[in-house]
């Protein structure tokens, strides 16, 4: 047992910091008093604390966001609603940053979206083509004309990674004739 | 036979002549569609393949890609 010198309450060791005299519950009320009085001063001492550290404050959030995750979510939550511009901005710098990673994990949800929901897909993207007949038509026009090898493999039935090289060739050069065919019978 | 490859270079070919006006387009027509219906066999062989890969991992022999081998 020890006695605090602030509120003069008998407490057990636990509730002292190392040799300190005073409660860890008296440290807290004056801290936070002090905080609340000084806040440009603690700024700038946390800042010049955080530079002198980064290892130690990477360590310190690492532990705390893995100790309450459910906290932090919410904390995140709540700020990137107050904040809508400033998120913005955040996920616009990382995805220019990132864009190959952004791409790889944006395909990947979007094929577990499409397998897990072929009804809601198909009905969005039917809706998306009747309000877009225009864009939906000169899209498809672009698609014809680039005779790319997905669009010769698609004309065979097949996905172009299981049509040999040679075929989707000899596919294309038909196509060619056969558009010229129709051109010149016009 | 010919393979694929020499196909494709007749229809290459076909295909100068007829925007040359270097040959009847009844004519190529027809070439056009001997093709088109040897593209369905190819086609259909593929399936074939595609399908017996996909049941149980069988890889069958595709003559006209396998005399391609053989000629590189």
């Amino acid at each position: 047992m020890k006695t605090c010198k602030k509120c003069g309450e008998s407490k057990g060791l636990d509730a002292f910091s190392g040799a300190r005299s005073e409660c860890k519950a008296c440290v807290a009320k004056y801290d936070a008093k002090y905080y609340a009085e000084n806040p440009e001063k603690e700024r700038a001492r946390k800042a010049k604390y955080y530079a002198e550290n980064p290892e130690k404050e990477r360590a310190r959030k690492a532990k705390y966001y893995a100790e309450n995750p459910e906290k932090e979510r919410a904390r995140k939550a709540k700020w990137r609603a107050e904040n809508p511009e400033k998120e913005r901005a955040i996920q616009a710098k990382y995805r220019a940053e990132n864009l190959e990673k952004v791409r790889a994990r944006d395909a990947k949800y979007y094929a577990k979206y499409r397998a897990e929901n072929p009804e809601k897909v198909r009905a969005r993207d039917a809706k998306y083509r009747a309000e877009n007949v225009e864009k939906e038509r000169a899209n498809y026009a672009k698609y014809y004309a680039s005779m790319t090898d997905g669009y010769v493999a698609a004309k065979l039935g097949f996905p172009v990674k299981k049509v040999p090289p040679q075929l989707i060739e000899l596919k294309r050069e038909h196509l060619r004739l056969v558009r010229l065919l129709k051109e010149k019978t016009k | 036979m010919k393979t694929l490859n020499d196909v494709k270079e007749d229809m290459s070919a076909l295909y100068e002549a007829v925007k040359n006006g270097e040959i009847d387009l009844k004519a190529a027509g027809e070439l056009a569609n001997i093709t088109g219906k040897y593209l369905k066999a190819e086609q259909l062989i593929l399936a074939r393949e595609v399908f017996l890969n996909e049941a149980n991992g069988a890889r069958i022999q595709r003559p006209l890609l396998r005399q391609e081998a053989d000629a590189h």
